[in-house]
C-alpha cells in the first residue's frame, strides 16, 4: 500500500507541474545496449558498457570536431561510416544541423537512431581562463540512489546474539552517492560512495571500514600546458587491442558483428563505475611530442584477498593468498575478513606513434604488477597454468593500419610467465551495403594479463585460440542483417571442462525499421561447447565431456503509437541440449510507456517458464538513470515493474522504480544467505539527480 | 579384421564427411573451396565436376589442374585435371580425377555437355568411377548427373545439381550405394566486385549442409574469398590471382579436429 501511495504522490506531483513545458531528454541507453548485446551470459561486464555509454551520453561527441577513433569507439559505427562523416565535413564544411547526417551515403536510419543521442552540434565554448572558472562553467550534478529488496533475506534474520559467521552485518538498504563536474576537453572531477545491501556503514579502521564500503574519486585535467592528460585518483587505461590495457567492457561478440571486434585506443580515462575492481588508483600522465604520445601510470590499490597460512608453521612470514574475490561484497564477517588484505602496485607505460596522415599507428605497452602477498590458489588440474606468485610483468606491441576501405589491427603480448597472446584482425566494407570483419586470436594457457579486455570467448584472454568472421548486410535503408560465426578451442582444461575442448558459436540478427515509429528485430544465436558430464557423482573420478548445444531466439517489436504513447512486445525462447537431453525456456514481455513533457511512466508485465537453470533468460529492463541490472529469470512465474521518471524542478529529476517477481513453482527464492522465504520478491529503486549548474 | 576395417572406413566416409572426402561428392577447384565448397555458380574449368549446367556459360576453352591435400593424409588427397571446349552447339567437358594412395584409391573419368537456352543453362554428364581397396579388388560404377543454372536477373542466379541420379552402387557385387546428392544454390552479385553465395546440399543419410561464401575482387587481378559450411563446421579462406589467360587459386580449410586442408588449382584460358 505504501508503495502505491508513493507512486501516486509522484504522479500527482508530476501532473501538477505539467504546465512547465520543458522537454525531458530521456536517455535510452538500455535500448542501445540491447542492440549491441542482445543475449547476455553474465551480468558483471555489461555494467561497464553501460557506464561507458552513460559517460558518452553525458558528454556527447561534437560532430564538428570528433575524430575517427572516437566515432569507432562507440561501437555503433563501422570505420567506413565514420570515414564518411569526416569526408563530408571536409568537403562540405561543418555540420549546421544533425539532419545533415541523414544525407551521409553510408548511414542508414537504424544507425542514425542509435548514434544520435551520443552526438551533439554544440562546439566547445571558450576555454576557461582558470581551473576554478572551469569548475564553475562545467556541468555538474549530484546523484543519489537508494535500492532495497523488501523481503528479508536469510542473512538479515540473525542479529547480535544469534549472529553466525554467515549473518549480514548491515541493513538491507543500498546507498550510492555520486558527484561529477566536467567540462569537455578541460577537466572531469568526481567522487562516488557506495554501500551494498547487507554491508554495515560504520567507521572501523580495524576491519578497513570507513563509512561507505566503496569510495572512488577522480580528477582529470586535459590539455593542461604541455600535458595531454593528468589524472589523479581512480582511472582506467585503454591502448591497443586491450591485451595489456583494456578499459570498460571486454565482451567482443555482439550483434554489431563488424564493429565489436576491434578495440580503440582511448588513452587514460576517469573511472566512474561502481565495480570494486578493474581500475588503477594513483597517478596517470600523458604527454605528446609531435606525433609521439607517451603515458605513464602509477597505481597502488587495496584488494580483497582470502588469506591462508601454509601448513608448515615454521615460516611465520609465509602468509599467502588463496584467491582474490571480485564481487566487492563485504556483508558477512567472512567476507569482511578478506577486505583490503592485499596491496596491488602497478607501474605501467605506453608509447604511441601516429604519423600526421593518421593512416597507421604503432605502439608499445608495458605493465608491472606487484602484490604485497603471493597468490597461490589451491592447486587443481585446470588452474595449473594460472597466475601464481606476487609479480607479473606484461608487455606488448600493437598496430592499426587503414588501407582503402579496410582497417587492419593487431596486438601481440608476452607475460613474465613466458606465455604469449596475440590478436589480429581486419574490418572492411566490401560494398556500400556489405561489411565484413575477421579476427584471429591465440592466447597461451600461461598468458597472464590482469587488466586485459581483449577479444575472446572466455572472460580472460588466456588458454584460447579462435577465429571469428562477421558479416553485415544492409539491403535497404531500413533493413539490416548481421551475422557472425566464431570457432574457438581451449588447449588446456577449464573450470567444469576437464579436457582440452572446442566450441563454436553463431548469431544472426535482422533489424527492420519500416518507419520512424516502428522497430522490429529478430535474432537467433547458437552455441556449442563441451562440459563435464558426471561432475555430480562424487565417487566417479573420471570425467567425460558432453556437448552442450544452446540455442536462443529473441523477437521484439516496438511501436510508438503517438508522440506520447508507445508499446513494446518481446518474446524470448531458448533450448538447451545437454548430450541428448533437451530442455526449453521462454518468456513473454509486454511493456507500455506514456510520456508527457516532463515525466514518463513505463510499465511492463512478463511471464516466464523455463525448465532448468540452464534455460534462464536474461531480459533487459528499463531502469532508473545511472542504474543498471539485467535480471535472470528461471522457473515459472511472472515479472512486473513500474518506472516513473519525472523532472519536478528544472534542476531536480526523480526516478522511482518498483519491480516484483512472483514464482509459481517455489516456496523460497535464491539460496544460502540470500534466501527469501515465500514466492515473491519486491525491489525498489529511488534516484534523485540534481543538476548544480 | 579386414572386413571390419572396410566397413568402418565406409561408415565414416558416408556418414561424416560426405561433402569433403568422397570423390563423387566433393567440390573441385580452389575457388570453390575458398567459398566454403560452393558448387552451383562457378563457370570455370571445374564446372563439369561442380555443376555441369554452369559449364554452358563458359566463353573460351579452358584447361585446369587441381590439387587437394587434406590433413596430411595421402588417402584423402585428390588430384584432378579438367578441360572444357567451347563449342557452338554446347560446351563439352572432360575431367579425370584421382584420390587415395596405395591401399585405397578412387579414380573418376567424366564427360559432359552443357547448352544455354535464354536465361537457362542446362547440362548433363556421365562419369565412370573406379574404386580400389587393397585386398578387395576393384569396383566400377557409372554415374549420371544433371545440373542447371538460371539467370533470374543480371545480379541474381539460382541453380541446382543432382549427382548420381541413377543411384549406382560401388560395384556390381557391392550393395553399398554411392551417395546421391542434391545441391541447390543462389548467387547474388550486389556490385561488380562482390559475389555472395549460399547453398544447401543434402545427401539421403546425412543432415543438410548449409554453405555461405563471399568473394571480393580487391584489384582487377586479386580475388579474396571466405566461406563456411555447417556440417562438418568448417571455415575456408581463399585467394585468386588472375591474369588474362592464366589463373592461380589457393584455399585453406580450417577447424577440423584433424587439422587443415589445402587446395590449389591453376587454369589456362585460350
Amino acid at each position: 500500500m505504501k508503495k502505491i501511495i508513493t507512486v501516486l504522490v509522484f504522479w500527482l506531483l508530476c501532473h501538477a507541474l505539467y504546465a512547465q513545458d520543458k522537454p525531458v531528454r530521456i536517455p535510452d541507453i538500455q535500448n542501445v545496449m540491447e542492440h549491441l548485446y542482445p543475449f547476455q551470459e553474465e551480468e558483471l561486464e555489461y555494467e561497464s558498457l553501460y557506464e561507458q555509454l552513460l559517460e558518452l551520453y553525458q558528454k556527447p561527441l561534437e560532430i564538428n570536431t570528433v575524430t575517427i577513433e572516437e566515432l569507432i569507439a562507440t561501437h555503433l559505427l563501422t570505420p567506413v561510416q565514420a570515414q564518411t562523416l569526416l569526408e563530408y565535413r571536409e568537403t562540405i564544411g561543418p555540420f549546421i544541423s544533425t539532419y545533415e547526417l541523414q544525407s551521409l551515403p553510408t548511414w542508414d536510419s537504424l544507425t542514425l537512431q542509435l548514434i544520435l543521442p551520443f552526438l551533439t552540434l554544440e562546439t566547445q565554448r571558450l576555454t576557461p581562463t582558470s581551473f576554478l572558472e572551469g569548475l564553475k562553467e562545467g556541468t555538474s550534478n549530484v546523484l543519489m540512489r537508494h535500492r532495497k529488496t523488501w523481503q528479508l533475506r536469510e542473512g538479515f534474520r540473525f542479529k547480535d546474539a544469534t549472529a553466525t559467521s554467515a549473518s549480514y552485518l548491515g541493513g538491507p538498504h543500498e546507498w550510492a552517492i555520486r558527484y561529477r563536474n566536467q567540462y569537455p576537453k578541460e577537466h572531469s572531477l568526481g567522487f562516488m560512495l557506495e554501500k551494498d545491501a547487507g554491508e554495515a556503514g560504520i567507521w572501523d579502521p580495524k576491519t578497513n571500514r570507513y563509512g561507505f564500503n566503496f569510495a572512488s574519486f577522480h580528477w582529470v585535467r586535459y590539455n593542461f600546458k604541455k600535458w595531454k592528460t593528468l589524472t589523479l585518483g581512480d582511472y582506467q587505461a585503454s591502448f591497443g587491442q586491450g591485451l595489456v590495457f583494456g578499459a570498460g567492457f571486454s565482451l567482443g561478440k555482439g550483434a554489431e558483428s563488424i564493429t565489436s571486434v576491434r578495440r580503440s585506443s582511448r588513452g587514460l580515462l576517469p573511472y566512474t563505475a561502481s565495480q570494486e575492481q578493474g581500475f588503477f588508483r594513483g597517478l596517470g600522465v600523458s604527454r605528446s611530442w609531435r606525433n609521439w604520445h607517451c603515458s605513464l601510470l602509477l597505481s597502488s590499490v587495496s584488494k580483497d584477498g582470502r588469506l591462508t597460512n601454509p601448513k608448515d608453521s615454521l615460516d611465520l612470514n609465509a602468509t599467502q593468498i588463496s584467491s582474490l574475490p571480485m564481487s566487492g561484497l563485504h556483508r558477512t564477517p567472512i567476507e569482511l575478513s578478506g577486505k583490503n588484505q592485499v596491496r596491488e602496485s602497478n607501474v605501467g607505460g605506453n608509447i604511441h606513434f601516429q604519423p600526421s596522415t593518421a593512416k597507421w599507428t604503432l605502439g608499445v605497452n608495458g605493465l608491472v604488477t606487484q602484490l604485497s602477498l603471493p597468490l597461490h590458489p589451491s592447486p587443481t588440474r585446470y588452474n595449473t597454468f594460472d597466475f601464481s606468485g606476487n609479480k607479473n610483468k606484461v608487455a606488448s606491441m600493437y598496430f592499426n593500419y587503414s588501407w582503402k576501405n579496410f582497417m587492419f589491427f593487431g596486438e601481440t603480448a608476452r607475460s613474465s610467465s613466458a606465455g604469449a597472446g596475440s590478436v589480429i584482425g581486419a574490418i572492411g566494407s566490401l560494398s556500400k551495403s556489405i561489411d565484413l570483419s575477421l579476427a584471429w586470436r591465440k592466447y597461451a594457457r600461461n598468458f597472464h594479463s590482469f587488466y586485459a579486455t581483449a577479444f575472446s570467448e572466455s572472460t580472460q584472454p588466456s588458454n584460447e585460440q579462435g577465429l571469428y568472421l562477421g558479416f553485415q548486410l544492409k539491403p535497404s535503408n531500413n533493413l539490416k542483417f548481421n551475422a557472425y560465426f566464431d570457432f574457438f578451442s581451449f588447449p588446456w582444461l577449464k573450470f567444469r571442462v576437464y579436457a582440452p575442448s572446442k566450441g563454436q558459436e553463431w548469431l544472426a540478427r535482422w533489424s527492420y525499421q519500416p518507419n520512424k515509429n516502428t522497430r522490429a528485430t529478430l535474432q537467433f544465436k547458437q552455441e556449442k561447447k563441451l562440459r563435464n558430464w558426471n561432475e555430480e557423482e562424487e565417487n566417479n573420478r573420471t570425467y567425460q565431456l558432453k556437448n552442450i548445444l544452446k540455442s536462443q531466439a529473441h523477437a521484439s517489436l516496438t511501436v510508438d503509437l503517438s508522440t506520447k504513447f508507445s508499446f513494446r512486445s518481446q518474446l524470448f525462447w531458448n533450448g538447451v541440449k545437454i548430450a541428448h537431453d533437451p530442455s526449453r525456456g521462454w518468456m513473454l514481455v509486454q511493456a507500455f510507456s506514456y510520456k508527457q513533457s516532463n515525466w514518463k511512466i513505463t510499465t511492463s508485465f512478463g511471464l516466464f517458464d523455463t525448465e532448468s537453470f540452464d534455460n534462464r533468460i536474461y531480459a533487459y529492463e528499463q531502469n532508473a538513470f545511472g542504474t543498471f541490472a539485467i535480471p535472470a529469470f528461471s522457473g515459472v512465474g511472472s515479472r512486473q515493474y513500474i518506472l516513473v521518471h519525472c523532472q519536478i524542478h528544472p534542476k531536480l529529476t526523480v526516478y522511482v522504480r518498483w519491480a516484483q517477481t512472483f514464482y509459481a513453482d517455489r516456496a523460497s527464492i535464491s539460496s544460502g544467505t540470500q534466501t527469501i522465504q515465500g514466492p515473491k520478491q519486491t525491489d525498489t529503486v529511488l534516484v534523485l539527480r540534481y543538476a548544480l549548474h | 579384421m579386414k572386413l571390419n576395417l572396410f566397413f568402418c572406413f565406409w561408415l565414416v566416409f558416408f556418414s561424416k564427411s560426405v561433402a569433403q572426402s568422397d570423390l563423387s561428392t566433393q567440390a573441385f577447384g580452389a575457388k570453390s573451396y575458398g567459398l566454403g565448397t560452393i558448387k552451383i555458380f562457378h563457370q570455370d574449368a571445374w564446372s563439369l565436376s561442380n555443376n555441369v549446367g554452369a559449364m554452358a556459360r563458359i566463353q573460351t576453352t579452358e584447361i585446369g589442374i587441381a590439387l587437394d591435400q587434406r590433413y596430411g593424409i595421402q588417402e584423402l588427397s585428390t588430384s584432378a585435371i579438367a578441360l572444357i571446349l567451347k563449342n557452338p552447339i554446347g560446351n563439352l567437358g572432360f575431367s579425370i580425377s584421382k584420390q587415395g594412395g596405395d591401399s585405397y584409391q578412387q579414380q573418376r573419368l567424366g564427360i559432359g555437355l552443357a547448352a544455354s537456352k535464354g536465361m537457362m543453362h542446362v547440362g548433363a554428364k556421365a562419369e565412370w568411377l573406379q574404386t580400389y581397396i587393397e585386398g578387395f579388388g576393384t569396383g566400377n560404377a557409372l554415374l549420371l548427373s544433371f545440373g542447371w543454372l538460371a539467370e533470374l536477373h543480371s545480379k541474381f542466379f539460382f541453380g541446382a545439381h543432382l549427382t548420381n541420379l541413377n543411384q549406382a552402387t560401388l560395384s556390381r557385387e557391392s550393395p553399398l550405394k554411392i551417395p546421391t546428392l542434391l545441391a541447390v544454390g543462389t548467387t547474388y552479385l550486389p556490385t561488380k566486385n562482390l559475389e555472395l553465395h549460399s547453398e544447401v546440399e543434402k545427401e539421403v543419410q546425412s543432415p543438410p549442409i548449409f554453405k555461405v561464401g563471399i568473394q571480393y575482387q580487391l584489384e582487377r587481378w586479386i580475388f579474396l574469398r571466405t566461406g563456411l559450411t555447417s556440417y562438418p563446421t568448417a571455415l575456408y579462406f581463399g585467394i585468386g590471382l588472375y591474369t588474362k589467360n592464366f589463373g592461380l587459386d589457393y584455399a585453406l580449410g580450417q577447424s577440423s579436429p584433424l587439422g587443415n586442408t589445402h587446395h590449389l588449382s591453376l587454369h589456362l584460358k585460350r
